[in-house]
């Protein structure tokens, strides 16, 4: 299926959603993303992968919590499912997994 | 910082509310803004604002463009309309007198209009069943004659010879040519009976069917091909295969067998069958009488082969041919295919078939249409009423939410429901109904099939949505126009509705007005017209033709020793059957006038009225073929003054004389005027019939009793006696066919009135109930409760008297003048007639609501509140 595989962007895009947990829209998860990984991605490519997350059902996305700043605009919030949830876990244990397997390194030559 | 460097940049910001899909215009929008006050903080006004024009550019792509998302709005449209019809069906049961009254009226519009259609469409589309159809043409060509410049649909029979040697490109071909009717012998039996001479590959290219028999049979030209009416006649119910019949062709009896029989043609064919004999015969008898002759020449073209081609080809061989020919002037050949043929054939002179005629189908469409309008402006006046009643339903759904075009969709839907039950019992009447009783006034055989007819499906879709739209589109449109808050309130519908219903109500009452105006008039110039005077004494005669020369003398001398007969003459013309338009010349002047030969007792046994001069001497030879007794519009023609000596006038390069002047007198049906007759004496050899005035008695028991004698003397004849005062009966039985039609649109069209008037009284009495039920109360009397419904139609009926009996003047004035030539003048006697029926009618109708008022139980109507 196609949602079971994401790409990296996406896969940490899934994650900082769900560590902001109430708190993940377009510029918290922008903000949050340099801050936490130093990369530096424009607002619209943060929506593109938010929309695409969404439309494969990892995400969840309500409107709400207007504010000064944005004009009265509200925001559209995003939170993990339980499919995001499980596709998160999956990712880390193949990782896991695959990592565990490296030989190791070997200095003495 | 200066005031403006605190914002984003406004085009930018602009630009991104512009191209953004509203639905996700805010978050980005709140996004952008956001980053733009927080980067105005971090790194100052320049860096942010070039941040914002370049956030606002990366959003300028195509998912946050278009404006349909395939997964955030996704409507339930099939629940939806579902719904709706489901709504729609139950307000159809909850309000189902007026529905009904909509129904029935709109389905009676529907079966005229399908009737009037399928009538209209058979005129159209002649000669259309032809398999071949498409490849199938008639020679015509272009010439320059005296006698007539224009187009021709006979071709010289020399050349269609050439053409069928030297033009490729022609699969079949068949000449086409009658020598009117041919004298008939089947053993004793002799009539007379049409026949067409053909081409053996006739039937190879037209699609008559076959019921028995070879359809080669032609290829032997001892063989004939009958249809199915011609077999009944001679043979009843036997098979008529193989019979022998003989025919007279020319002044040769030829004996010819039957090889097949087919069905009678249909309706609209242009072509006939009758009998069909090969081309030969015509050909044989042409050549015994030595001249050259034109026929009607029909070719089907190979497959594939251009029409262009074929004409060019068929051009080439006319230089040849117009140098041979001393008045040929062929100017070139026009192929007109067969489908067409009918149409053109008022511009082909000589042609086949005929155009459709104008005046029954203008009639029969304006019926349909006033049948149409009528129902709909039923339609509206109900429906908008209906809708009034469910103010309430409208003004939730739109609290809720629902849009202006969901509310006029829903309310089309409904109707459309309703226009397709009316479709349906529509074609019903039409199928059932309507249509075979047409059949039996127009003498057609017109049926509904509703599978395969391709033009009966558009014409119904077509109707289909043209009804619902035309009736369903107002109200729809001022339903749903009501303010939510106005209607929750209660505040009252003002939109001009009462007028526009009042209107529609006038303009239905003057149709039906027109309407009966006219069937009452038509009724009444029929009577007039029957009891009117011919201008002569029709009356206790008898005309007997004589079958053959031979038996003049021996039918005389029996006729004058039969003791029944009063006065007995002979005479070539039979007055009142038979017309002859000739060209009479006095001075300069030319005008035509009938002409009839007579016998000298004539003008004497038909007791015209003479006004001037003399009826013929006997004595006179002089007058033999000399005199004229003329009528009066003969005199009027030529602006004559009648002297003694008698006028000289000519007529055919002959002198004649006009020796006398007689009242007008109808030698036709009353849908001619008279114009000019002359009566002629010719001698008594050339008579071929005899007029008879009988003593009193029982003028058919005479007839018959004169036949039965005379067919004696003349055993191998039919011998036909006609009585003269039922001459016109044919021409009246005639009328009666359109008098039932215009009695029907009378009877449709109040009846639609009335239904109208009705549904729109019965809405206005169940939403004032209330105020009936409290006036009840108070004690108002029945003719106090019957006031104000009285009151309110009480202008629209009298304004519609009014207008419908002016206009209905002028309307039916022109309809009776294309019907009849003699109509009585439209007096006030029909129209107050109509008056009258229409203000009982609606009386009655009125009435009906009026006594459910009386009945009314107060305590009913006033216990809800």
């Amino acid at each position: 299926m196609k949602g079971t595989y994401i790409g990296e962007l996406e896969e940490l895009v899934l994650l900082i959603v769900g560590l902001l947990y109430q708190d993940a829209y377009g510029v918290s998860v922008l903000k949050e993303m340099k801050d936490q990984t130093g990369r530096e991605l424009n607002i619209s490519a943060i929506h593109a992968v938010l929309n695409r997350l969404e439309e494969k059902g990892l995400l969840n996305s309500n409107m709400g919590g207007a504010e000064q700043v944005r004009g009265g605009r509200r925001k559209r919030f995003y939170t993990l499912t339980s499919a995001g949830r499980a596709v998160l876990d999956e990712v880390k244990s193949t990782r896991d997994k695959l990592y565990g397997q490296l030989p190791a390194l070997n200095f003495s030559v | 910082m200066k005031e403006g460097q605190s914002k984003p940049p406004r085009w930018a910001d602009r630009f991104l509310s512009w191209y953004c899909n509203p639905k996700l215009l805010e978050q980005i929008q709140g996004d952008v803004h956001e980053l733009f006050y927080w980067r105005l903080e971090e790194h100052g006004y320049t860096k942010a604002k070039k941040s914002f024009i370049w956030d606002v550019l990366r959003f300028f792509r195509w998912s946050n463009i278009k404006r349909k998302s395939s997964h955030k709005t996704q409507f339930n449209n099939t629940a939806m309309f579902k719904n709706y019809f489901k709504i729609g069906l139950r307000n159809l049961w909850k309000q189902r007198l007026p529905s009904t009254i909509n129904i029935l009226g709109l389905s009676l519009a529907i079966g005229c209009s399908v009737v009037a259609f399928k009538w209209i469409e058979s005129t159209y589309t002649k000669d259309s069943f032809h398999e071949h159809l498409d490849d199938l043409f008639l020679v015509t060509h272009w010439e320059d004659l005296e006698t007539n410049k224009g187009r021709a649909g006979a071709t010289d029979n020399r050349l269609t010879r050439e053409i069928l040697s030297s033009v490729a490109g022609i699969k079949h071909s068949s000449r086409y040519g009658s020598n009117g009717q041919l004298e008939t012998k089947q053993g004793e039996k002799l009539t007379s009976n049409y026949a067409y001479f053909v081409d053996p590959e006739y039937l190879k290219m037209f699609s008559f069917e076959f019921i028995a028999g070879d359809p080669n049979t032609l290829n032997d030209a001892g063989n004939i091909i009958i249809d199915e009416s011609t077999s009944t006649r001679f043979f009843a119910d036997q098979l008529a295969v193989g019979k022998i019949l003989e025919m007279k062709i020319g002044e040769a009896w030829k004996s010819f067998q039957i090889g097949a029989v087919v069905k009678d043609k249909p309706n609209n064919s242009s072509l006939r069958v009758n009998t069909l004999i090969n081309y030969v015969h015509l050909e044989q008898l042409y050549a015994i009488q030595d001249r050259e002759w034109s026929t009607n020449f029909f070719i089907q073209r190979q497959n594939g082969t251009d029409r262009s081609d074929l004409e060019a080809a068929m051009n080439a061989l006319l230089p040849v041919f117009n140098k041979d020919q001393e008045e040929g002037s062929y100017l070139s050949f026009q192929l007109e295919p067969l489908s067409t043929m009918a149409i053109n054939a008022y511009e082909v002179f000589g042609g086949v078939g005929s155009a459709p005629p104008t005046a029954p189908n203008v009639l029969l469409a304006s019926i349909a249409l006033f049948m149409l309008i009528l129902a709909t402006f039923n339609y509206i006046n109900i429906s908008m009423a209906m809708a009034m009643k469910r103010m309430k339903e409208i003004g939730i759904r739109k609290v809720i939410g629902s849009k202006r075009k969901q509310l006029i969709s829903q309310f089309l839907i409904e109707n459309f429901i309703l226009c397709g039950l009316s479709m349906m019992l529509g074609i019903g009447l039409a199928a059932g109904l309507f249509l075979p009783w047409f059949n039996n006034i127009a003498g057609g055989d017109l049926q509904v099939n509703i599978l395969g007819h391709k033009n009966l499906w558009m014409f119904l879709g077509g109707l289909l949505m043209f009804i619902t739209l035309a009736s369903g589109l107002y109200p729809a449109i001022v339903a749903s126009s009501y303010k939510a808050i106005s209607i929750i309130k209660k505040e009252r519908m003002t939109n001009g509705n009462g007028l526009l219903s009042g209107v529609f109500m006038t303009f239905q009452m003057i149709l039906a007005m027109i309407t009966i105006v006219g069937a009452v008039m038509f009724i009444y110039t029929n009577e007039v017209n029957q009891s009117r005077d011919w201008g002569y004494d029709q009356y206790n005669k008898l005309t007997v033709t004589v079958p053959d020369a031979k038996y003049f003398e021996v039918f005389r001398e029996a006729l004058e020793a039969d003791p029944t007969i009063a006065k007995l003459a002979s005479t070539k013309t039979s007055i009142g059957r038979e017309l002859n338009g000739v060209p009479f010349k006095y001075e300069e002047q030319l005008n035509y006038a009938e002409l009839f030969d007579v016998g000298y007792d004539i003008p004497d046994l038909f007791d015209f009225e003479l006004l001037e001069g003399r009826f013929f001497d006997k004595t006179l030879a002089s007058d033999v073929n000399k005199a004229l007794v003329v009528n009066e519009a003969f005199m009027n023609a030529f602006q004559l003054e009648f002297t003694e000596d008698g006028i000289p006038i000519l007529m055919d390069s002959t002198q004649y004389l006009i020796v006398g002047v007689v009242k007008n007198y109808h030698y036709w049906g009353f849908d001619q005027k008279i114009r000019g007759a002359a009566m002629r004496v010719v001698p008594t050899v050339e008579h071929r019939s005899f007029v008879m005035e009988m003593r009193e008695g029982d003028i058919l028991a005479q007839r018959d009793a004169l036949k039965k004698s005379l067919s004696a003397l003349a055993p191998d004849y039919e011998v036909y006696v006609s009585v003269q005062e039922m001459i016109l009966d044919s021409y009246f039985e005639d009328l009666k066919g359109v008098r039932n039609i215009l009695l029907f649109t009378a009877i449709m069209a109040i009846t639609l009135a009335a239904m109208g008037l009705y549904g729109l009284v019965n809405i206005n009495v169940s939403t004032h109930i209330k105020d009936f039920g409290i006036r009840k109360v108070l004690g108002a009397n029945g003719f106090q409760l019957a006031q104000p419904v009285y009151k309110k139609f009480r202008n629209i009926l009298g304004l519609a008297v009014l207008i419908g009996g002016s206009v209905a003047v002028l309307v039916v004035e022109m309809l009776l003048e294309v019907i009849t030539a003699y109509s009585a003048p439209i007096g006030i006697l029909p129209i107050s007639g109509a008056a009258l029926i229409l203000l009982l009618v609606a009386f009655l109708t009125l009435n009906i609501q009026v006594a459910r008022v009386k009945k009314l139980n107060p305590a009913e109507t006033l216990r809800m509140d």
